[in-house]
């Protein structure tokens, strides 16, 4: 995994989670790997991990068993959502982007139109 | 949150220059301490003199409460910046060696760290190449249990391979009752290990800071801070 | 401490053994090369085994040179060690091979060329007699060497100390002649001032005037007592200053 410079770490993880668990690799009640692992993996300070777990909790994404690790919630209710804000927020900047770029509503509403049709 | 370190207005001064200009640095269990800077920053002197290498000229330095001396000594595991261990010597001799002179090394996880950097006890010091060397000398000092960990450039020179390798085994090495001092000017590969930084120019400290905190304040990556604070 | 200098003669035993072999070699050569004056025979081996000696002393002196200004420093002085101990460890081990070096040597020549060395009645008796005094002599010359070892290391440890943020530096062997000079100016004041000498042999206290440190007079070895307090003394004093200096305020 790349890191970029813009984000703090820990909220690139979080990033990075997040799409695993919509993505479905990580299911509802799927074990996260340990704090050490990731970290090995990733190559960044267990801190910035543990970190991170901690805000997916505060987010309710993920819950802490002691002495057994870190899984994703199973209410699909709580997946969904988080399915849904991602969704709206990578729609966000790209209306935004396109939209500094000159496009108007009906012009995007094209564009994508096209694109469906194009079978991609 | 308890100090390992405590440095109360270090100054180190030779005749002609001065290369540590009233340091003050306390550094708590646990935690993983960046300093960054050129050559020639004061990085290594800050270093030996935690070491026990070097005399202060002025000012307090105190490892888990002692000065540094025997005891400290005993607590602190250093890497410097070059081969060290005695020319005679074979793989296994030097881990005898640590293990004779240090209660706090685990000979299992040596072994296991030298299997990981694919070194052969049987190898004679002198026939290994500068990589192997670093490779080496970090097992040996990672394979103790010590209270602070000192690495002093610890991928510098040093080929990509064992340099992933070096960073894999410094990231499994982390425990909350240890810290960590690493100095490198290869801000890029390592910033992402710390959770401190400390930018050390001329001798004195510039910027000081959680790594994470500084990225989201200035909107950029340490490596990209360092070429501010030290660009041209 | 037992550990350094186990690994201390790890570190040292090959090349030792190495120059010993050598003049062993050296001399087995001369034996068959079969001169036939004593004197001859005398004067090559002596020369071999001092030439070996040299080679050790050296060799051993500059193992302590090698701490202060090689990598190795690194890995000896970040040891959980004190001064005491790694000094004394160095001493230990350089009088071990000096008391092996020679041993070895001398009882190898004997043994070679005793049908050389014609050992007869009168000899022997007076072997006798002399013996007591002759290893009297040699721990004193053995105390001296150390002596001077020790203020090598001291020379040395000077070199790399910083007082007021000035490095001393300069030749070691630069501050070993002033130090041996001065050593040297108080050994000649004690043994003037007090000039009281103990027979080796039959351990009578005489005074003698001009005498010197040492002082053979009508076949007995006499030794000047306040030199001898005096040549420990410094002894110990120079041990007990390079441990301080090692531990505390050499800049490595």
């Amino acid at each position: 995994m790349e890191f970029t410079d813009k984000l703090p770490i820990y909220i690139q993880i979080m990033n990075y989670l997040k799409k695993k668990i919509i993505a479905g690799e990580l299911k509802g009640g799927d074990k996260l790997p340990s704090v050490r692992e990731l970290s090995s993996e990733l190559k960044v300070n267990p801190n910035t991990v543990q970190r991170s777990y901690q805000e997916l909790e505060r987010e309710n994404l993920v819950y802490t068993q002691r002495g057994m690790g870190t899984f994703v919630v199973e209410d699909q209710k709580i997946l969904a959502n988080l399915r849904k804000e991602m969704a709206q927020e990578i729609i966000n900047k790209f209306i935004k982007e396109m939209k500094e770029l000159g496009f108007n509503s009906d012009e995007i509403i094209d564009i994508i139109k096209n694109y469906r049709t194009e079978g991609k | 949150m308890e100090k390992i370190v405590e440095i109360k207005g270090l100054t180190k001064r030779y005749i002609n220059t001065i290369a540590l200009n009233g340091i003050d640095l306390d550094i708590e269990k646990g935690r993983v301490v960046g300093i960054l800077g050129p050559n020639g920053s004061g990085k290594t002197t800050l270093i030996k003199i935690l070491a026990g290498l070097l005399r202060q000229s002025k000012g307090d330095v105190r490892i888990d409460s002692h000065n540094v001396g025997v005891y400290t000594k005993s607590i602190v595991s250093y890497l410097p910046d070059r081969n060290f261990l005695y020319n005679w010597m074979s793989i296994e001799d030097a881990l005898k060696f640590y293990s004779d002179f240090y209660k706090d090394f685990d000979m299992k996880r040596a072994e296991n760290l030298l299997e990981f950097m694919n070194l052969d006890n049987n190898l004679k010091v002198n026939q290994l190449s500068k990589g192997m060397h670093e490779k080496l000398n970090l097992s040996l000092v990672l394979s103790r249990k010590a209270k602070l960990y000192i690495l002093d450039e610890p991928i510098a020179g040093v080929d990509p391979v064992a340099r992933d390798k070096i960073l894999d085994a410094i990231i499994n090495n982390y425990n909350e009752d240890s810290s960590m001092i690493i100095t490198t000017h290869l801000v890029r590969d390592m910033e992402n290990l710390f959770d401190e930084v400390v930018f050390l120019k001329e001798g004195t400290i510039k910027l000081r800071g959680e790594a994470e905190k500084l990225r989201e304040e200035n909107g950029k990556s340490i490596d990209e801070l360092y070429k501010e604070v030290f660009g041209e | 401490m037992g550990k350094y200098i186990k690994y201390e003669i790890k570190g040292s035993y090959r090349f030792v053994l190495g120059v010993l072999a050598l003049v062993l070699i050296l001399m087995t050569g001369i034996y068959l090369k079969g001169f036939d004056r004593l004197g001859i025979i005398g004067g090559l081996a002596g020369l071999a085994i001092v030439i070996g000696y040299i080679a050790e002393i050296y060799y051993i002196m500059d193992s302590f040179r090698k701490e202060l200004y090689e990598d190795r420093g690194y890995l000896t002085f970040t040891l959980p060690l004190s001064g005491k101990q790694i000094i004394a460890s160095k001493l230990v081990v350089s009088t071990l091979w000096i008391l092996v070096i020679g041993f070895v040597t001398m009882g190898y020549f004997l043994i070679l060329f005793r049908k050389d060395i014609n050992i007869g009645q009168l000899e022997i008796g007076l072997l006798e007699e002399f013996l007591p005094q002759m290893i009297y002599y040699g721990i004193y010359m053995l105390v001296l060497g150390i002596n001077t070892l020790i203020l090598i290391y001291l020379s040395m440890a000077l070199g790399r100390v910083t007082i007021r943020n000035k490095k001393l530096g300069g030749l070691w062997l630069l501050i070993f002649i002033v130090l041996s000079t001065f050593v040297q100016i108080g050994y000649n004041y004690v043994y003037q001032t007090f000039p009281h000498y103990l027979n080796l042999s039959s351990f009578n206290l005489i005074n003698i005037d001009n005498g010197a440190g040492l002082t053979i007079s009508s076949g007995s070895i006499y030794m000047n007592l306040a030199t001898a307090i005096y040549t420990i003394l410094i002894g110990i004093v120079s041990f007990f200053t390079t441990s301080y200096l090692v531990e505390n305020k050499i800049d490595i």
